[in-house]
């Protein structure tokens, strides 16, 4: 009995010893005072860390190749045309597709695994009330009979349910774009899975059950407004159609500012030639052109880019993180200067206060 | 309600009020006279028909009038001794029978209860501004936000052509068709967004921060509270804290008033010197005693010596009366206005004239007391006596022993015999209860019988039976003298009755009068039981009881003596009151002795002593009769009362006859001094105001260091308002001259350093005034307040003499209002109530008089050098984190809104926020509330040995150095440029990413969560393991919360999903790469500031830590060297100096 009580007693004791220090306030504390020679080693590690550091991240950022089309304003290909593809669409009423195509030319091999962007400018995603346009208990696959208020005005009409609700859903990015070899004139394949986070693909975004047609799971609903095809036409595959559909689920992450960049595919490189990543060599681009951006006057880019464990390319971080090293190695310095000029009066009154404590 | 009727046969009952005022002791109240008289015997209330006028509901406590008009036309009086109060506890009292007058809210109880004062601090009002300056800060930041927002979305009103702006929702409308005019107007929009904006910033005014404070003051109360300092030895009381918030004002006292009695001093009174006949007779006070228990029950400690002479004298007077007692079989004849008449009557005034409750012994404490069980009947009184008799010895031994030298008669003079059972027939009345009686028995016994069996019988050692310290001269019996010293007899022997007084001035004097046989056994309304020696017990039968008050500042009493019937009045009271009313026509003789008493009271008064004055007045039957009529009369007015009965004191409290004077030490309590002298050095300026005569009060200021000999005293009693504005002036001018010449002097002298600008040899000045003229002074139409103030300011300390209650609260409230300082009032009796009510924190010493200050106060405290603790330490530390954590919360919580005011740049002004909705509320709830809190219930900026050592690192405080205006500003900056670095450098490492709103939002807040831990860190100025604990405790939240809440809800709560951004945000490096960055570059500047403070220009607190720290580690240098171990003690390690 007493072997096993001991140790608790002890606790016990420990316990009402720290009660009776934290009552008298009087527990043991560690009283530093930001002196020049305490702050010291702060600055030069910090110092010390970060410049290395923010080196690395320059070269990381530095070995990211990326290449930038803006096509806004591209020319339609069909004969007797002779628009960009934005006019031929806004005077269909935004009804008429229209195919443009933008020559590009690579003319650095990239190296890794390339991924192709679309980027919008001036398109406010995060825009309040455009953030909150959405319900994801539709697009969990849960409850697509009542859509949540917060998708109005795109919740409802005569009776049927937008099928995705909501305006981030309406406004959905439905450019598409198509890679080609110039000089083959050969379709580059794209690998439109695992473009979206895991998470959002397994749990996030579920199809309604049953088959993925208007009877059965998306029954009474309708394609939202600016749609050109129903949500379970979005693609070929089935298990990336619907609702999983991650052209769809990539989108309906709102970005953070206004200019972004939105992950569209990735290029296949069991295609031969780019096993080892990205070949130099002359390309167009082919743009299904649907997506109107002059309403507030946005652009539209194809960003090819690889990756660093960072993303992508960004040499701020580097030149960040090297700046602000240089900063505390400088006030290091500074502060050692100051302790050595001032610091020895500390020294002083250690003298004196041996043997006069207190006086003045 | 009204006492009627009660279980004792005078109709009294005693109560005790501690729920009302914390006075334990009983209290006697009385049933209506006047009116059993019709009643018979039996009371019965059926019979009780009345008509009962009362005055209204008042929150008078000790107040109260109304009358019972008979139908014979005859009112009978109803007075307060009438009345028993809600919350009274009825005690020694079997049944009473009442008449209830109030009920419900109208008991006096009840409303004085209603309201407690809401205190609010100097900090808090401080921080109140700078809430309003947050609304302000507030408005702009929605106004320029509204007009951005009109501003955006005005930009496409000119694309509307060109098709819908897929992100701008068309106007809510049931259809998705575009409405002829897609969008709001800007204005319209900038209108409604800029309320949307009121809702989003509204954060900035920090409602939290209220929360936050009670809370943490609370725990700061409790640990004032749970210190163990505060704790008096001898009491065993501790510190109250009444008001729970203003802690930090005890931090910023730059005045304290505090009264004199019990306060400064112990107000344990202690008799020292008596003038009798124009002798002086002084006592040598017993010092080591008063360390001994001092409870007020047995206040019967040994406390000062007989005065030898006194002794002699008084034995003189009474053996002629021993012997001619039985002779004549009559009352002995004392030569009237003799002076042994006088020195007789004297000390039947200090026995008599007082309200002292003679407190009964309950049966069972006999039987305790010796240890067996004694029945209460006088057949084995002698036993107990016996008994009692050698425990004295056994116990009284080794300190009689040290006391024997003082006594100049060892033996007895006296030819009676001093052994109890010399006396073998004891009267029926030396009952337990009064052991005391038998010695009317020896006193009437005129045979002096040295019973040889004594010492045969006896087993004490011959030595023993010289040894007590008997008081012998005075002829009673030994076992009597034993108990006048129960300081070294065990307690359980309580022969002596105990004394209850409301005040220890006439615990001291009824003591005194016992030590010289003059034992006031009993008292009751009627008559009082006192024994006298020469005389035996003799029983006056009181006649009228002119209570003290303030304004007589005396009390009589008027009794019948037993033998000669005659009517006396014995009066008692400062001498001011008694010598203005002595009898004029005097001869020679008896104006000699007044002036001689008058030059004994004038140096009792310079040793500090509290002189009171004997009177006494033989009233003729006549003269009796017409003023008891002309008394009752006032008694039974309904309106004017109070004054009607002023007025009829007044009229027999006349021609009075001096018999003696006293002076009675009020000792200083321990530490007083050292108190006072660290206050000053703290920069307190400390007011003494005191009811006391001058000569006193100044006496005592000198003693508590308040004046110091190098002082210049400036002293002003002023007879007329002229004479007052003039000495002020002539004052003033004279300081005013001599800061001339000082400032002349010092510029003249070139080598004055500036550092030693303060300590060059200012003339510390000391302000005495007396109340005539603090009446002129307050006086609203002189016009002299600020003139006075800004003398008393050019003094470093003031007394004031003489002043009331509400002088003292006059005084308080004119230095708190025109000197716009912070005041602090410390006080122990009824008479400071007034003043600690008025000033900014009350503090009421639980001492002996009462406990109405400590009522009234915020801070009970025992002891007057807790003070010094209180202020320096505790309210250092409270005001010190409270500012801190004040500021912190202005800058926490801007920085947090101006991190989303710039997000609206990104956003077209849109009012929406990378952060999510949880986040936004639980941000400022959870993950930054525990370190902020901890810090301002723990940390402290200096040590309890710094803080109390160095008094000056109080001005910290006293000047609100750590939270001015300005850095209320310069925290609001700080706040600003962290925001910036916060997101615009997280924004700049998310450019051109696929990021989303939350991942960014996400990475934001955890790095504006660091860094604000960063921030506090950096503020912590003792880190323990509960700061630690903290910010651990709150990342981890920060964690779980998010770990929690980012997992398991898909959709819920209808904001947008969450899901799975946290993990995905802690498994990106850039989030980690931007956290770090950005929290450490945005608490830079701060540290990189605090740290060039610290080490360049240094405050006094940071300085006095910087010396005590290396002495700390000299001394730990040392000792490690010497290979002791000190780690136990050493407290502050400092790892980078070690």
């Amino acid at each position: 009995m007493s072997a096993q009580d001991l140790p608790n007693d002890q606790s016990k004791a420990k316990q009402s010893k720290f009660n009776q220090k934290f009552k008298q306030q009087r527990l043991p504390a560690w009283q530093p005072i930001l002196t020049a020679d305490t702050v010291l080693p702060a600055f030069f590690l910090i110092g010390l860390l970060f410049v290395p550091l923010g080196a690395a991240l320059l070269f990381f950022s530095h070995s990211v190749q990326e290449m930038e089309l803006d096509y806004t304003d591209c020319k339609s290909v069909e004969a007797g045309v002779s628009m960009p593809c934005s006019e031929v669409i806004r005077k269909s009423n935004f009804t008429a597709e229209c195919t443009c195509q933008v020559n590009f030319t690579i003319t650095e091999p990239f190296k890794k695994t390339v991924y192709l962007y679309y980027g919008l400018d001036n398109f406010y995603q995060n825009h309040r009330r455009y953030v909150k346009s959405r319900d994801d208990n539709q697009l969990l696959g849960k409850d697509i009979t009542s859509p949540s208020n917060d998708c109005n005005p795109f919740g409802m009409s005569d009776g049927k349910i937008y099928a995705p609700c909501g305006a981030i859903a309406n406004s959905m990015f439905n450019d598409s774009l198509t890679l080609y070899d110039a000089g083959k004139d050969e379709k580059l394949k794209l690998i439109k899975t695992d473009i979206a986070w895991p998470s959002d693909r397994k749990i996030k975004f579920n199809n309604p059950p049953g088959k993925l047609n208007d009877s059965e799971a998306f029954k009474n609903t309708i394609k939202p407004p600016y749609w050109t095809k129903n949500v379970w036409e979005l693609s070929d595959d089935p298990s990336n159609n619907g609702y999983k559909n991650e052209d769809l689920i990539v989108w309906m992450r709102s970005a953070a500012f206004p200019t972004f960049r939105k992950l569209y595919g990735k290029i296949d490189h069991s295609m031969i030639g780019f096993k080892f990543g990205f070949p130099k060599g002359r390309y167009y681009l082919e743009v299904q052109y649907r997506y109107p951006v002059d309403s507030f006057g946005g652009r539209k880019r194809m960003i090819l880019s690889t990756t660093s464990f960072l993303g992508g390319k960004n040499n701020f971080l580097g030149i960040a993180y090297i700046t602000v090293g240089c900063i505390c190695l400088l006030l290091g310095i500074i502060f050692l200067i100051i302790h050595i000029k001032f610091g020895k009066r500390a020294v002083d009154q250690l003298n004196i206060n041996q043997n006069t404590p207190y006086s003045d | 309600m009204v006492v009627l009727n009660s279980s004792d046969e005078h109709g009294l009952c005693f109560i005790e009020s501690s729920n009302l005022d914390g006075e334990s002791n009983l209290k006697q109240r009385q049933s209506v006279k006047g009116l059993n008289l019709g009643l018979q015997e039996e009371f019965q209330v059926t019979q009780f028909s009345y008509m009962m006028e009362v005055g209204p509901p008042t929150t008078k406590m000790y107040h109260f009038t109304g009358t019972i008009p008979l139908a014979t036309g005859e009112r009978v009086p109803l007075s307060k001794d009438n009345l028993l109060l809600r919350d009274c506890t009825l005690r020694n009292t079997d049944y009473i029978e009442g008449v209830v007058v109030y009920a419900g809210r109208e008991t006096k109880a009840m409303l004085n209860n209603g309201g407690t004062r809401y205190k609010r601090s100097r900090l808090e009002r401080r921080m109140n501004l700078e809430v309003i300056w947050c609304v302000v800060i507030l408005f702009f930041m929605c106004l320029i936000s509204a007009t951005g927002s009109g501003l955006w979305q005005s930009q496409f009103e000119v694309n509307i052509s060109q098709g819908l702006v897929p992100f701008l929702l068309p106007q809510a409308s049931g259809t998705p068709l575009p409405p002829p005019r897609q969008l709001n107007s800007p204005v319209w929009v900038g209108f409604i967004s800029f309320w949307t904006f009121i809702i989003i910033y509204q954060v900035i005014i920090p409602i939290s921060l209220y929360v936050t404070i009670e809370v943490i003051k609370l725990m700061q109360v409790y640990h004032i509270h749970q210190d163990k300092d505060f704790k008096d030895k001898k009491s065993g009381k501790t510190i109250e804290c009444r008001a729970l918030n203003i802690p930090e004002e005890l931090g910023q006292i730059e005045y304290v008033f505090t009264d004199k009695t019990g306060t400064l001093t112990e107000n344990q009174m202690v008799f020292q010197c008596c003038s009798i006949n124009d002798v002086d007779y002084s006592h040598t006070p017993i010092i080591n005693t008063s360390s001994s228990s001092s409870s007020q029950g047995s206040n019967q400690q040994e406390t000062f010596a007989l005065n030898a002479q006194l002794q002699e004298e008084l034995s003189a007077i009474e053996l002629p009366l021993i012997y001619a007692q039985p002779r004549h079989h009559q009352p002995p004849a004392v030569p009237q206005n003799s002076p042994q008449e006088r020195m007789i009557d004297f000390f039947l005034t200090l026995a008599a004239c007082n309200t002292v409750v003679v407190a009964k012994h309950p049966h069972h404490d006999q039987m305790n007391a010796s240890g067996m069980i004694v029945p209460s009947n006088s057949a084995n009184s002698s036993e107990v006596d016996n008994a009692s008799f050698t425990s004295i010895i056994s116990n009284s031994w080794a300190p009689a022993k040290v006391l024997k030298g003082m006594w100049p008669f060892p033996r007895p003079l006296s030819p009676i015999a001093p052994s109890p059972r010399s006396t073998p027939p004891r009267t029926p009345e030396s009952s337990p209860r009064y052991p005391e009686s038998p010695s009317i028995n020896i006193h009437m016994n005129p045979i002096p019988v040295q019973n040889p069996s004594h010492h045969s019988l006896d087993p004490m050692p011959e030595p023993l039976s010289n040894s007590p310290p008997r008081p012998t001269l005075l002829n009673i019996q030994p076992e009597l003298s034993f108990q006048q010293l129960p300081s070294v007899t065990p307690p359980p022997l309580d022969i002596k009755p105990i004394y209850e007084a409301e005040s220890p001035d006439e615990l001291a004097l009824v003591d005194a009068a016992y030590k010289y046989g003059f034992r006031l056994l009993r008292r009751s309304l009627h008559n009082i039981l006192v024994s006298i020696p020469g005389l035996g017990l003799c029983e006056y039968e009181v006649l009228h009881v002119l209570p003290f008050d303030s304004n007589r500042k005396r009390m009589s009493i008027i009794v019948r003596h037993p033998h000669t019937y005659q009517k006396i009045l014995y009066c008692k009271g400062a001498d001011s009151a008694i010598l203005d009313n002595l009898s004029r026509d005097v001869d020679e003789q008896t104006k000699l002795r007044v002036f001689r008493t008058q030059q004994h009271l004038n140096t009792y008064s310079k040793l500090g002593l509290r002189v009171l004055c004997m009177a006494k007045r033989v009233l003729s039957d006549s003269e009796y009769e017409s003023w008891a009529a002309g008394h009752s009369v006032a008694e039974n007015s309904l309106g004017g009362r109070e004054r009607k009965l002023h007025d009829s004191y007044c009229r027999i409290e006349k021609n009075l006859n001096l018999l003696g004077a006293t002076g009675i030490e009020d000792r200083l309590q321990d530490g007083v001094p050292e108190t006072i002298q660290a206050l000053r050095k703290a920069g307190i300026v400390v007011w003494v105001l005191t009811g006391d005569k001058q000569e006193t009060a100044i006496n005592i200021a000198y003693s508590c260091a308040l004046f110091q000999p190098t002082m210049e005293i400036l002293k002003l009693n002023a007879r007329t308002k002229d004479q007052a504005e003039r000495t002020i002036n002539f004052f003033l001018q004279q300081i005013q001259q001599q800061e001339e010449l000082r400032e002349l002097s010092q510029s003249n002298g070139e080598c004055v350093p500036p550092g030693t600008q303060s300590s060059a040899p200012a003339k510390q000045r000391g302000l005495v005034v007396d109340g005539r003229t603090l009446l002129y002074i307050l006086d609203r139409r002189a016009n002299l307040k600020k003139k006075f103030l800004s003398l008393a300011k050019q003094c470093s300390a003031v007394l004031c003499c003489r002043a009331t209650p509400l002088q003292k609260a006059l005084i308080v409230r004119s230095a708190k209002d025109s000197l716009k300082v912070l005041t602090l009032a410390v006080g122990d009796g009824a008479n400071d109530v007034s003043m600690i009510q008025t000033a900014d924190v009350g503090v009421g010493i639980s001492g002996l008089e009462g406990r109405q200050a400590v009522m009234a106060s915020d801070y009970a405290i025992a002891r007057f050098r807790h003070l010094e603790k209180l202020l320096l330490v505790h309210g250092h530390w409270c005001y010190n984190r409270l500012a801190r954590i004040i500021l912190y919360f202005f800058y926490k919580n801007a920085s947090f809104v101006l991190i989303l005011l710039w997000y609206q740049l990104y956003n077209g002004f849109s009012g929406s926020s990378m952060i999510d909705q949880m986040y936004l509320m639980v941000f400022n709830l959870f993950f930054t509330s525990i370190p902020p809190i901890v810090v301002g219930i723990y940390d402290q900026d200096a040590p309890e040995e710094v803080l109390l050592a160095e008094p000056y690192l109080y001005s910290q405080g006293r000047t609100s150095s750590v939270y001015q205006p300005s850095t209320f500003w310069f925290n609001i900056l700080d706040a600003l440029y962290q925001s910036v670095i916060l997101f615009f450098v997280t924004a700049l490492c998310y450019q051109e990413s696929t990021a989303g709103m939350y991942e960014f939002g996400m990475t934001v807040t955890h790095a504006c969560l660091l860094a604000q831990s960063l921030h506090i860190a950096i503020e912590t100025k003792a880190w323990t393991i509960l700061h630690i604990g903290g910010l651990v405790a709150s990342l981890l939240l920060f964690y779980i919360f998010g770990a929690l809440y980012t997992a398991t809800c898909p959709a819920c709560l209808g904001s947008p999903s969450q899901y799975g951004e946290l993990g995905h945000a802690l498994a990106s490096p850039v989030h980690w790469l931007a956290v770090i960055l950005t929290s450490i570059l945005a608490v830079l500047p701060r540290f990189v500031v605090r740290a060039l403070q610290c080490s360049l220009n240094p405050d006094e607190v940071t300085q006095a830590l910087l010396q005590h720290h290396s002495s700390r580690l000299m001394d730990f240098i040392v000792s490690w060297s010497a290979s002791t171990s000190t780690s136990s003690t050493y407290r502050c390690r400092d790892p980078d100096t070690t």
